[in-house]
């Protein structure tokens, strides 16, 4: 690739770098896991850059990489995940809102992490990256079917969760 | 729903990855690709002429050494009647399920390449089938399985009815083309511990041609660039180095391997195949990231690659059997805007042009 390519996916992948791993976060639950599949899924990218690029949406592209990534890593492991109680320390400087704020939100991830990997991406899917149901099911190579009910188990025991403050989910 | 979607982007919005690592996924990236690529000069590869019937029964090159490994059983099936659109071949390594579809173009699946054991190709992405050869083979290397495997697959000629993969193990793999968007294609995977000895592509009448791969060092996939006519004789087998030194610290070596597979130049990740054809006057063979090389006419004796900022860079032309070749370090902003001149032992002009990028 051309030092002008090189330079243009630098600027891509610095830009759209923390959408991404936040993206594998939530499907994976594990800080280390998502940075890897999200390095993964742009080091694809980069191998395609020059059609990549073409596309007008390389956004997608990486998306798509890190989505399929994680169901590959669902379909490989087949066993139980082991569940961590830490969940990643925001860097910086915090506030007392943003303090209060991530209080709420370290309990929706850790109560997220407890979800099957196949329930985690269905909320994630459907409910931060609002794709439709079909888009969802597309995604996760699976029926509509499959992401309603997944879907719907995920939400209830969102709700049943004892991270959670009842009422928190609508 | 709203509430949870507030909650997660808050939640998700809160993770702090560090900072991007633009230079590991751009060298793992370029990895992706040479492993990918199945030779830059497909359209120099010449045909090589056709001869009698009965193809030699090969045997894998010596020049490289090939690791040992307890057998691995190897499975590949063509799509059943309940497949899902654009399957074209699906299999085990081992106890691993692989598969291989290609997708129209305007299909949502086709924006991804796959990965691990699952390949996801766009039909009309993939290399042509050219009149050398009958199967334009590429494929991807998967470093996430238990076992490492290299699954290929490509576009087959019309008339091209079934294929035929002899591994170095013994196991005999048979491909039956499966016909996606009115073009056809065939797929197998294999472990990179057992490399492929042979593929031949047949039609009704008999067997088209025979290609017996490059295998690269270091695990890269193998390069289906030359394809022999039956009964064709086996080129000799001839490894040697044309450019060595040292950039930024660190040892390069460039170095030609000619033998069945054609000529094949590898330095540092990166791979080229020139398939049978002889010599193109003053060939490049590869513009990637960090190296220029590629071949030299018998005239050539030396090339000057004039940097944009009027610095130059001198290569030197160097004979591996009866075929001369030149390479360099020369990163992509190096190439950017430079020319390059080729000269003979009286220092006179023998060509020139601008550098290839890319």
């Amino acid at each position: 690739m051309s030092a002008e390519s090189d330079e243009e996916f630098g600027d891509f992948m610095r830009g759209r770098w923390p959408a991404m791993v936040r993206l594998a976060y939530g499907l994976t639950g594990d800080l280390g896991h998502a940075e890897d599949v999200a390095q993964a899924a742009f080091a694809r990218a980069y191998a395609s850059w020059s059609r990549v690029a073409r596309t007008g949406d390389p956004d997608a592209y990486v998306r798509r990489i890190v989505i399929n990534e994680n169901n590959t890593r669902f379909r490989r492991r087949r066993v139980a995940e082991s569940l961590v109680d830490a969940v990643p320390e925001p860097s910086g400087p915090r506030s007392a809102d943003t303090a209060d704020a991530l209080g709420d939100s370290a309990a929706l991830l850790k109560a997220l992490r407890k979800l099957g990997p196949r329930q985690r991406a269905v909320i994630v899917l459907r409910f931060w990256m609002d794709m439709s149901e079909a888009e969802t099911a597309a995604a996760l190579d699976c029926s509509v079917g499959t992401v309603k009910s997944q879907a719907s188990r995920a939400l209830a025991a969102l709700r049943g969760s004892a991270e959670l403050m009842e009422g928190e989910l609508q | 729903m709203s509430d949870l979607h507030e909650d997660l982007k808050t939640a998700l919005g809160a993770v702090e990855p560090g900072a991007a690592p633009v230079e590991a996924a751009m060298l793992h990236g370029r990895k992706i690709r040479n492993r990918r690529r199945a030779g830059l000069l497909a359209g120099a590869v010449a045909v090589v002429a056709a001869a009698v019937v009965g193809v030699p029964a090969f045997t894998h090159q010596e020049a490289l050494p090939v690791p040992t490994t307890s057998h691995i059983r190897v499975t590949v099936n063509p799509p059943g009647p309940h497949a899902p659109a654009g399957l074209i071949a699906s299999g085990l390594i081992g106890s691993n399920p692989w598969n291989v579809s290609v997708m129209s173009p305007s299909s949502n699946n086709c924006a991804f390449e796959g990965n691990g054991m699952s390949i996801v190709a766009c039909t009309g992405d993939q290399g042509q089938p050219t009149a050398a050869a009958p199967i334009s083979f590429e494929g991807e290397g998967s470093d996430g399985s238990p076992v490492p495997v290299n699954i290929t697959f490509g576009e087959v000629w019309k008339d091209v009815v079934s294929a035929r993969v002899e591994l170095s193990d013994g196991t005999i793999l048979t491909l039956h083309p499966t016909e996606v968007d009115g073009s056809r294609f065939v797929a197998f995977a294999s472990p990179v511990s057992v490399p492929v000895d042979s593929v031949t592509a047949y039609s009704r009448s008999g067997a088209i041609a025979t290609a017996i791969p490059f295998e690269p060092p270091g695990g890269l996939l193998p390069s289906f660039e030359a394809w022999l006519r039956p009964g064709q004789a086996l080129p000799a087998r001839l490894t040697g180095t044309f450019g060595s030194g040292t950039v930024q610290g660190k040892p390069w070596r460039a170095t030609a391997y000619l033998g069945p597979w054609g000529t094949c130049l590898t330095v540092g990740h990166d791979v080229d195949c020139l398939g049978m054809q002889g010599r193109p006057a003053t060939g490049w063979a590869a513009g990637s990231d960090s190296w220029v090389m590629g071949t030299a006419a018998d005239s050539v004796s030396y090339l000057v690659i004039t940097l944009k900022d009027g610095s130059t860079v001198r290569a030197e032309a160097t004979a591996v059997g009866r075929q001369r070749f030149w390479g360099v370090p020369l990163s992509s902003s190096q190439q950017a805007d430079s020319r390059w001149t080729a000269y003979d032992d009286a220092g006179r002009t023998v060509a020139s042009g601008s550098v290839p990028t890319g």
